[in-house]
């Protein structure tokens, strides 16, 4: 076994965590969310307790009807930016936003869902909310 | 019943295994593919539970791997019942898995977390259909909120880009994410290779000086977890 | 779980459990959907979401004692 290449001759590992901290400010409060933010599952395994079936599912659903509010709300922005519609239009499309924001608060109290509960990690493009 | 439970993916297969013992106090053995192979141990158990002796235990073997060779570390959890399965993604992605190792051998991963006070204005949120009198007010109050929110992202990335100038330089590559939320200003991995260490932890220890104001967190050097990409196609 | 004295050093651990779970390579990524221990649903998919899970518990109550350690 030949090991004289620099490369690949990385003692500088140490297997002790100790060694592992190259700078920690004294302040780190803030950075408490990222560090207990959850987004994987380990194990491979969702195992849904039959009683919140619905709750779960309820979630799962109002997840993708929050990024999609989201997708919709930023193409309507790129309208209203662009001035291509009139107020009457802007009227009609805040209607629509709001009468969706209702109905998501409303759905959101029968689950039990708060907002942090489809606040889902979107990895590069950050948190959906 | 038993599983095998995955660390990582090496090259250079006549090389010996560290005698490091992984999850269980497992021996480790490999399974190889050509010129790569899986480091795996087998696990008298139906999955493997994450707690800490368990994490800290997947790490240690992948850092005692690294003190001889290139490694790709497996994701924390990854078992299989069935050999055959890891021969086989090996069979299939052995050009990926020897392009990455090339990529990190001699090479360290180094993280980064600076977290911020965004100006101490009310935080930016969207705004309720009950707050607004008309569908008008209600875009407009939108319309705001996605302004406030992208000056905020433009601060942001100049703030970073100025702060991690001395370390991006360093590094072979870089992963990193701006405002991955509110009060994270960046959360970055480097790629450095390992003569670059000392240098690095010196400019990120000036970083504290520098800015008194910003939380701080570096850790390393870890094997390059945020550089192995996906394995999956 | 067992439960672990955590101290100072954590925050790296906590580092490393986000880098390990989040990162890494990925071989198969497939999810076991199961209700009430029957195995219900086997997807293929890349990213896996997932709500309080024993991860979830130990970041917190890591965390909880790094800035209560801090505050004294």
């Amino acid at each position: 076994m030949n090991i004289q290449d620099n490369e690949t001759d990385l003692s500088v590992i140490a297997t002790d965590e100790d060694n592992k901290l190259i700078c920690a400010s004294d302040n780190l409060a803030t950075l408490a969310e990222s560090l207990t933010t959850v987004r994987t599952i380990a194990p491979n395994r969702v195992v849904l307790d039959p009683d919140k079936v619905e709750q779960g599912l309820a979630q799962l659903v109002l997840t993708v009807i929050e990024l999609l509010r989201q997708l919709m709300e930023r193409q309507a922005m790129r309208r209203v930016e662009s001035g291509t519609i009139d107020d009457a239009a802007i009227e009609r499309l805040g209607l629509a936003f709001m009468r969706l924001d209702e109905r998501m608060a409303e759905l959101k109290i029968t689950f039990g869902l708060r907002d942090e509960d489809l606040n889902i990690d979107l990895g590069p493009l950050g948190k959906l909310m | 019943m038993s599983i095998l439970y995955l660390y990582a993916i090496v090259d250079q297969p006549d090389l010996d295994l560290p005698g490091t013992t992984g999850i269980d106090d497992t021996a480790i053995s490999s399974v190889r593919v050509g010129n790569l192979m899986a480091v795996i141990s087998h696990v008298d158990r139906d999955s493997v539970p994450l707690n800490k002796n368990n994490l800290l235990c997947h790490e240690r073997v992948i850092e005692a791997l690294m003190h001889t060779r290139a490694v790709l570390p497996t994701r924390f959890g990854t078992t299989t019942a069935h050999l055959e399965q890891i021969q086989k993604t090996l069979e299939v992605h052995s050009t990926g898995y020897s392009a990455n190792l090339d990529r990190v051998r001699g090479r360290v991963e180094i993280a980064l977390r600076v977290g911020w006070e965004p100006e101490p204005e009310e935080p930016i949120i969207r705004p309720h259909a009950a707050d607004v009198a008309n569908g008008y007010d209600y875009m407009m109050a939108l319309r705001e909120r996605t302004q406030s929110s992208q000056r905020r992202r433009n601060a942001a990335i100049d703030l970073a880009a100025k702060l991690t100038a001395g370390i991006v330089e360093l590094a072979d590559a870089v992963v990193e994410t701006i405002l991955p939320t509110p009060q994270l200003l960046l959360k970055a991995a480097y790629l450095v290779q390992h003569k670059h260490v000392p240098e690095i932890r010196q400019r990120i220890g000036a970083l504290r000086a520098a800015y008194p104001a910003l939380a701080i967190l570096a850790t390393g050097p870890w094997p390059a977890y945020s550089f192995v990409e996906e394995g999956v196609a | 779980m067992e439960s672990t004295e955590w101290d100072m050093t954590d925050v790296t651990v906590l580092d490393l459990l986000d880098r390990a779970l989040d990162k890494g390579v990925v071989l198969w990524g497939e999810l076991v959907i199961s209700i009430a221990d029957v195995d219900l649903i086997y997807v293929g998919i890349k990213a896996i979401l997932c709500s309080v899970d024993t991860a979830e518990r130990m970041r917190e109550v890591a965390w909880q004692k790094l800035v209560d350690s801090q505050r004294n």
